[in-house]
């Protein structure tokens, strides 16, 4: 062990509780070492001064004052609505039901807002009265363009032969 | 019963809703906090302030704690991180609450009147050289010298590592050293 990792372990050992082969290795260097030795003894004085310093104490009637005072600040933290229903969700079995039922109306809104039945064909833009449901839940433009969209719908489907054609199960018109 | 396992069962009857369980933490806590709070930020009435609010933190938390560290280590980070607030809240006047540091709020020594003052002075002189040490190592010292703690446990608190501790725990040293030697047995005039 050299003088620096020694000076680390003299802080160590004079300055609080330290492992006793800690304080062997540090005493095995100093026995060698008259400059770590030096060092090891100012230190000491240093930590001497440091807990000479007369230890903070609060008298038993500070104490209940002190006491009484944080009761009244829980109380009134206690009082507060939303404090009140957080440590009502903070409750383990009441966290699981939480996270239940929020999953729950998460896949409900889900349902409801991404797998709308889809709006009838209508190339003359009269809507029935689920789409006009549907409709509700869209932005004014989607809803603006959706007689275009229809009427574009019909001509694409004319077009690959889809559209007001009839057909027969052997395949011929 | 270990402190630890004394401290999670008191934990657990509060999450069942026994707040007597809280007052039995926040009694056996409230020195030690006080201590720290006090070492770090010198005046009774701010080290009491800070001890409140790291009881209420304590309260508003403790439903989440999940007993994976000490109660003692996370108790103490968030005493030391409110004192590190604080001073750098209040670090124009850093040093104005030092000459309160012994004054009406704590108990009289056993000493005698002349051994008081002197206590009463080196406890300034000694404020004063911790004062001026950066935050980080200014709690590391309090949290080694006053609460004896292990390295390893200051790192957790102050979150870093061991060997972090150890290096900045010499630095310190070496400027207390220098701030201190003029009060040095042998050098005193």
């Amino acid at each position: 062990m050299n003088c620096l990792q020694t000076r680390e372990l003299i802080v160590e050992t004079l300055s609080g509780s330290a492992p006793p082969n800690l304080r062997r290795a540090v005493d095995t260097h100093l026995a060698s070492c008259a400059a770590c030795r030096a060092e090891a003894a100012a230190l000491e004085e240093t930590t001497r001064l440091l807990r000479d310093v007369p230890e903070a104490r609060l008298r038993d009637e500070q104490w209940d004052g002190f006491m009484a005072q944080l009761d009244a600040r829980l109380a009134a933290e206690h009082r507060r609505p939303w404090n009140r229903v957080r440590r009502w969700l903070r409750r383990p079995r009441h966290a699981w039901a939480t996270a239940g039922a929020t999953a729950a109306l998460v896949v409900g809104l889900g349902s409801v807002l991404l797998m709308p039945a889809a709006p009838p064909v209508d190339p003359d833009g009269a809507f029935d009265a689920a789409t006009i449901h549907v409709v509700k839940l869209l932005s004014p433009q989607v809803v603006e363009g959706m007689p275009a969209m229809n009427a574009s719908l019909a001509v694409w489907k004319v077009g690959l032969g889809a559209g007001e054609v009839s057909y027969d199960l052997s395949g011929d018109r | 019963m270990s402190t630890h396992a004394e401290d999670l069962a008191l934990v657990e009857a509060f999450k069942r809703g026994e707040e007597s369980a809280f007052t039995a933490l926040a009694i056996k806590y409230r020195e030690p906090v006080y201590r720290i709070a006090r070492r770090m930020v010198h005046n009774h009435e701010d080290a009491a302030d800070v001890t409140q609010e790291v009881l209420l933190r304590v309260h508003r938390a403790l439903p989440r704690f999940a007993g994976r560290a000490q109660l003692r280590t996370w108790l103490f980070r968030i005493t030391v991180n409110l004192c590190l607030d604080f001073a750098a809240r209040r670090s124009r006047d850093v040093l104005s609450g030092v000459s309160d540091l012994l004054k009406e709020p704590v108990a009289p020594p056993h000493d005698g009147p002349a051994e008081w003052a002197e206590r009463r002075e080196l406890g300034e002189i000694v404020a004063r050289a911790i004062d001026q040490l950066p935050p980080r190592q200014r709690s590391m010292v309090v949290l080694r010298v006053y609460q004896d703690l292990p390295y390893a446990e200051i790192g957790r608190i102050v979150g870093c590592a061991e060997g972090t501790v150890k290096a900045t725990m010499f630095a310190a040293f070496a400027k207390l050293r220098k701030s201190l030697a003029p009060h040095a047995v042998g050098n005193r005039r």
